[in-house]
């Protein structure tokens, strides 16, 4: 098919231009990024956590039946992770996982250096890289302000665990009015 | 050197093929009805626009079934990320070849982490 070359495209075009390929980049990140299923999945660990290191005070055991239970359950995850990509039709980029990953691990480093809490720092950086890069300015703000807050409580003497309850129980309840507002948009 | 406006690749330059481009850059594979929506086109104007993007080498399309559903999967080359990435190079020096004020800076420009 030929067509034209657009020699003539003016600056105004070209910006034009650039915010639709942003838009466009946003709202496939946005449907790839699945918010409720990794707000839930999210939740159900911080939660889990939370239980676990309330019922059985010891932190190391903690920790490696934490990481344990994580891997076993990880090709299930996988599995539904690619059940709803696939009814969906949009398999999300690797890449886009990987930055969300990395700014998890970084934060966590930062977060053990600094003594904050770990789990917290790392899903609340994730987050909000994840909602930054699919165009939710104040969802990734809010993941902050709720990571800053968590590490705060927890600073101000209230037991790590009750403080990942509280805060597993709010993701959980973003995850699930993200869920009801997709079913209602499908 | 030459302008900007030069390397703007003809094959993407039309606003719905950089708007396939750049979804499918943004992902492992999408389907037909994943785009058409995203994109908001006509199942004929879409596949038009695939067509030719499949035939400069910017995308691979392939067809599996869902039962006994058809179903189009589309995947960007890297080629065609590459092509992408230079579009949005060459538009974002459109503008700042006729205007090096800050004002670039203004515009929500695309991010290259980590689609293109």
């Amino acid at each position: 098919m030929a067509e034209r070359h657009d020699h003539d495209l003016s600056p105004a075009a070209a910006a034009a231009r650039l915010r639709y390929v942003g838009g466009v980049q946003q709202r496939t990140r946005r449907a790839a990024l699945m918010p409720s299923f990794v707000l839930l999945f999210t939740g159900a660990v911080v939660v889990s956590h939370g239980v676990l290191a309330t019922v059985w005070p010891h932190a190391a055991i903690v920790s490696i039946a934490w990481i344990a239970a994580l891997l076993l359950v990880r090709p299930v995850l996988m599995w539904l992770r690619n059940r709803i990509a696939e009814r969906r039709g949009l398999h999300g980029s690797p890449r886009l996982r990987l930055a969300c990953a990395g700014a998890a691990l970084v934060v966590m480093g930062v977060a053990i250096a600094f003594g904050a809490n770990p789990l917290l720092s790392a899903i609340a950086a994730a987050t909000a890289v994840a909602a930054y890069l699919g165009g939710m300015t104040a969802i990734a703000l809010a993941a902050v302000a709720a990571g800053i807050l968590g590490d705060v409580i927890i600073a101000r003497g209230v037991q790590p665990s009750i403080a990942e309850l509280f805060i597993g129980a709010g993701i959980l309840a973003v995850g699930l009015v993200c869920l009801v507002q997709e079913r209602g948009r499908a | 050197m030459s302008h900007p406006t030069t390397r703007l690749d003809p094959a993407i330059h039309q606003p719905a093929r950089l708007g396939i481009l750049t979804a499918a850059a943004e992902t492992k594979r999408i389907d037909f009805v994943s785009l058409r929506d995203l994109l908001d086109l006509t199942d004929g104007n879409l596949s038009r626009h695939l067509s030719t993007l499949e035939d400069a080498g910017y995308i691979t399309i392939a067809k599996t079934f869902d039962g006994r559903k058809p179903r189009t999967w589309v995947s960007a080359t890297k080629a065609g990320r590459k092509a992408l990435k230079e579009e949005i190079a060459a538009l974002r020096e459109i503008i700042g070849a006729v205007d090096s004020e800050p004002a670039v800076g203004a515009i929500p420009a695309p991010s290259p982490v980590p689609g293109t």
